[in-house]
């Protein structure tokens, strides 16, 4: 735009003040009112020496980032506490390490709507402690019941933990409110580009029946024969004292939480016997074809790479985190591509799902639609060249800097600290692993990841999700070198094209 | 645990960076009397016929002053100076953080964006991450990140423009060492190439966050159809297509070279660091940059009010949505603390009045309240997603029924203690990360405040009563006075995506 152009403001403004009658059809007017820019050449300040390059980097810091004190109330529930004192806020979660998968024929969602509906019934004691924040969530490996607040509210905060595991109120409409949010969840999934890839995903990297596959028809008519009896069982099975560690961070003393838990939870127990935890891993399908297109309406193409991960527990995580973080690095070699060189994504996204047994990624982004196979092409060969050349040493030296440094972020706040030692629990590692983490990520060396790179991102391992307007669609995804394409339908049932 | 349909996403562009900047307080002007008050948000002088459950609740009004005892606000050391460019720099050491944050603000955003220009201050906070004379292209962001840097970005904002980081206290200098070549080399190494690559990645950008995302549209409908075209809010800082298409090299240098000089910039630090080692650091780094001096805005007519605006949109949405706006007083001004209060009574909590009688009676399966505070006025915004089969008009008769109930007796006691400690605890988990006391730093440097950044809001708040809570309600929202907009769902077009296909404005 050229100077020229611009507009004179302060006579507008006047006039309109002046005028207070014309004011409405300066309203109506096309011309904003703001200042005028300068197009005048601005002289570059002084260039000194020291500006020209970066300045030395020192080590991290890896040392343990807090230390745990653990107890146990005669129920045989633990307790683990991160303390600290610099602010009077409190964060606490309640994992239960049991889930879906330990639970045959039990859909994730269904515990998770159950254990969002307990939320629900507590609503009046939550407006009493109104400061309390408190989250619910079921899934496949366990539950985590989550509060933070003010230390002097910590009572108040463990109390709702305490209500939602030992004293669950269940009113009459609760299994046909579970019921019906579910099967709303199930439509709902259809209705974004993002659920149709998740689900599509999910079929092609598990077994049909699996606590984490889509819903099958028999899961829907499960659901619909649920009974209020049947969600109070499921809570029953999953919420023991066996079964659940407290964790707590934050401003409070382990005898101030022994002695709050007791009165919380020490009149907690129950006549049934402990689940066993599920261990083996769920098997990986063998599906029709590895890369799938969904006709879906939109602006832009989702699409995706896939594949499972290591398990939660498993040495290898700490490699594919790794290797994970170096594909994901804003502005590293594949951003850089996808983003800027083939214009085809604002952003590429990593999504890792950490669990116990059957852990999953999956990376990739929204798409314009005609950048699609040149975007997910580039995706590929970024994960084959870590798989088949290995990482270089910058490479390795950044993405290990970067995952220290973000764990050390995260356990700067009460309830990144809860989360971490809550993480671990839920995935099946003991909760002391998060306290050596850094330096395991430290040690890891290029040939590390190289190694776990061809266990887990193998040629028969990777699989393709590819969701867009059906017109978009029409290009050569077979030569992904994934072998054949196939079209589903949203919900990944066999459609014809 | 599992990714799930959560019904809300938070709101867009500048309705998301308000909620950070949401929380303000200033001397409140004497509450009116109620029966004012109903007239005013009845949109009627006819009297309203009272709801006996209203009136009881109205009986448990108590004076803040009765309310709980607050926390102690924490203390922490603030210093704030300005080097000889005229650069200000506010230093926050504390060594129990882990991390230091380093956060530049510029005061410039989408309201200074001349006419036919939308979009520009997006577009140079994208090209000021891609390159600088000392920093190659594209290494900015990857610099960082492979030094440890988290929360890492820019955001573009009405108001300002931000860049951040979260670096390990081992990292500093290279954090100083980026921002200042940022702002003094920014533009020497700006070319054609840069500007057409990241014109892409911006457009590639609204794509993704407005027309791809149910929903997405709804922010840049409601600011359209709050502030009339001449205001510096109509639209919000993603900008037009068009527009970015249109924009040349030469009108990206005017922009920086007016807005982006040190004489119009906030470097905070905040979290772990060395104060005198800091202190130097920022010296070597920032005194010897030079920029123009900003030029003075422009004052603007008063806004009048045209009536209710209507909006309908029909497009391709999970939901039907419903946006309610009314232009309210700015980040600061009389009232905005008291609309708050007014947002988190009507839609924050569970608890909250919306969410109990509006998503609890199974007319909305969402609903969100915001006073979107900013520098020129602010925006009061209600966001619904109707529950299938729920007329538009039936859930505009609902929230009607609740501000007109609000501003008729005002907030009860419990309410008011919810609210309170709603604030209390959000303020203090905030102060947790390096990166939340950077952008109260921020703030409160705006509103004058740095002198005791950490519990102005505490105190602001506890002498806000229920009668200012009722005032406010009153004053600044009534039917006649708003916008709203309705996005009803575009059967016909299922496969064109989320395109616009209908407009009607009034």
């Amino acid at each position: 735009m050229s100077p020229a152009r611009r507009p004179e403001p302060k006579r507008r403004c006047l006039f309109v003040f002046l005028l207070a009658f014309l004011a409405a059809s300066c309203a109506s007017g096309q011309v904003r009112i703001v200042a005028p820019l300068s197009y005048a050449p601005l002289p570059a300040p002084p260039d000194e020496p020291f500006r020209s390059r970066p300045p030395a980097l020192g080590a991290l810091d890896v040392s343990p980032m807090f230390g745990l004190a653990r107890s146990r109330l005669a129920n045989g529930m633990e307790t683990i506490l991160v303390e600290r004192h610099g602010l009077p806020v409190v964060a606490m979660s309640l994992v239960i390490q049991r889930g879906a998968r330990d639970l045959p024929g039990t859909r994730a969602e269904v515990l998770d709507l159950a254990v969002d509906g307990l939320l629900q019934e507590h609503r009046s004691s939550l407006d009493a402690a109104t400061d309390v924040r408190p989250t619910a969530a079921c899934g496949v490996d366990g539950c985590l019941v989550s509060v933070r607040s003010l230390s002097k509210s910590f009572e108040s905060a463990m109390k709702v933990l305490a209500d939602i595991a030992v004293r669950p109120r269940y009113s009459g409409g609760q299994a046909s409110r579970v019921r019906d949010e579910w099967k709303a969840w199930v439509t709902g999934r259809r209705g974004t580009s993002e659920n149709v890839v998740d689900t599509n995903v999910r079929a092609l990297l598990f077994v049909p029946g699996d606590a984490e596959a889509p819903a099958q028809q028999s899961a829907v008519s499960a659901v619909e024969a649920l009974t209020t009896a049947a969600v109070k069982d499921l809570h029953a099975q999953l919420f023991q004292p066996a079964h659940a560690t407290l964790v707590v961070a934050g401003d409070t003393t382990p005898d101030a939480l022994r002695a709050a838990a007791e009165r919380a939870f020490g009149g907690w127990n129950t006549a049934r016997a402990a689940l066993p935890m599920t261990a083996a891993t769920p098997p990986i399908p063998a599906p029709s074809a590895r890369t799938i297109l969904v006709d879906f309406p939109g602006e832009l193409v989702h699409a995706y790479v896939a594949a499972r991960a290591p398990a939660g527990n498993e040495a290898a995580l700490d490699a594919f985190i790794l290797i994970a973080t170096l594909l994901s690095t804003p502005k590293g070699r594949l951003q850089e591509e996808v983003r800027s060189h083939l214009g085809a994504a604002y952003d590429l996204d990593i999504d890792v799902r950490y669990r116990r047994t059957g852990s999953w990624f999956m990376l990739g982004g929204a798409f314009e639609p005609s950048r699609t196979l040149p975007a997910i092409t580039a995706v590929l060969q970024a994960i084959r060249a870590a798989r088949d050349e290995g990482v270089s040493v910058p490479d390795l030296e950044g993405a290990r800097t970067r995952t220290i440094a973000e764990l050390r972020a995260s356990a700067g706040t009460s309830a990144g600290a809860a989360s971490m030692v809550a993480g671990a629990l839920l995935g099946g590692a003991p909760a002391t692993s998060v306290l050596t983490r850094q330096a395991r990520i430290a040690s890891l060396t290029s040939a590390d990841l190289q190694r776990i790179a061809q266990a887990w991102l193998s040629e028969q391992m990777l699989r393709v999700v590819v969701v867009g307007p059906g017109d978009r669609l029409d290009q050569p995804f077979d030569k992904l070198g994934l072998g054949p394409v196939e079209w589903r339908g949203r919900s990944s049932e066999q459609v014809p094209r | 645990m599992d990714r799930r349909v959560r019904l809300l996403a938070p709101l867009l562009a500048g309705l998301a960076v308000s909620a950070a900047t949401a929380r303000s307080a200033s001397p409140q002007a004497p509450p009116p009397t109620a029966s004012p008050a109903a007239a005013a948000v009845s949109g009627s002088a006819a009297p309203a016929e009272p709801d006996p459950a209203a009136a009881s609740r109205a009986a448990e009004i108590t004076p803040a002053a009765e309310i709980t005892q607050a926390p102690a606000a924490p203390a922490f050391p603030v210093e704030e100076y300005r080097l000889s460019n005229g650069l200000r720099v506010i230093l926050a050491p504390d060594p129990t953080l882990p991390n230091v944050a380093v956060s530049v603000r510029y005061d410039v955003g989408s309201r200074d964006e001349p006419d036919g220009l939308s979009g520009i201050a997006h577009l140079v906070e994208h090209l000021m991450f891609e390159r600088s004379r000392h920093v190659p292209e594209g290494a900015l962001l990857r610099i960082l990140s492979n030094a440890g840097a988290s929360d890492l970005n820019g955001q573009t904002t009405l108001d300002g423009t931000y860049y951040y980081e979260t670096v390990p206290p081992e990292r500093l200098e290279l954090a100083l060492w980026v921002e200042s070549d940022r702002m003094g080399f920014f533009l020497p190494a700006l070319d054609e190439r840069a500007l057409a690559q990241e014109r892409t990645v911006v457009l590639n950008e609204l794509k993704t966050r407005v027309f791809d995302r149910p929903g997405g549209i709804g922010p840049h409908e409601v600011y359209g159809a709050a502030f009339p075209a001449w205001h510096p809010y109509h639209g919000t800082a993603g900008g037009e297509d068009g527009d970015l298409r249109r924009i040349t090299l030469a009108d990206v240098r005017a922009f920086a070279a007016t807005w982006y000089g040190p004489a119009n910039a906030t470097l905070v630090l905040a979290g772990r660091f060395e104060r005198d080692g800091a202190a130097a650091l920022v010296k070597r780094y920032f005194e010897t940059l030079s920029g123009r001096v900003p030029p003075e805005r422009p004052g603007l007519p008063a806004l009048v009010h045209r009536g209710e605006t209507r909006v309908d949109i029909a497009a391709d949405v999970g939901m039907e949505e419903l946006w309610l706006a009314w232009v309210t007083p700015a980040l600061g001004a009389p009232g905005d603390a008291a609309l708050d209060r007014v947002a988190a009574v009507l839609g924050r909590g569970d608890a909250s009045r919306l969410q109990q009688r509006i998503a609890g009676a199974g007319l909305a399966k969402a609903v969100e309240v915001i006073q979107a505070s900013h520098t020129l006025a602010g925006l009061f915004v209600i966001r619904a997603l109707a529950e299938h089969g729920v007329p538009a008009e039936d859930l505009i008769a609902a929230i009607d029924r609740e501000i007109l109930d609000l501003a008729t007796f005002g907030p009860t006691r419990r309410e008011m203690m919810r609210v309170q400690s709603y604030w209390e605890t959000g303020d203090m988990f905030g102060l947790e990360t390096a990166l939340g006391r950077a952008e109260r730093l921020h703030e409160a440097a705006r509103l004058g405040r740095i002198q005791a950044p950490f519990d102005w809001s505490r105190q602001a708040t506890r002498a806000l009563g229920a009668a200012d809570v009722r005032a406010a309600t009153a004053a600044h929202l009534a039917p006649r006075s708003r916008a709203a907009v309705v996005i009803t769902r575009f059967q016909v077009g299922a496969t064109t995506g989320g395109t616009v296909v209908r407009r009607e404005e009034p």
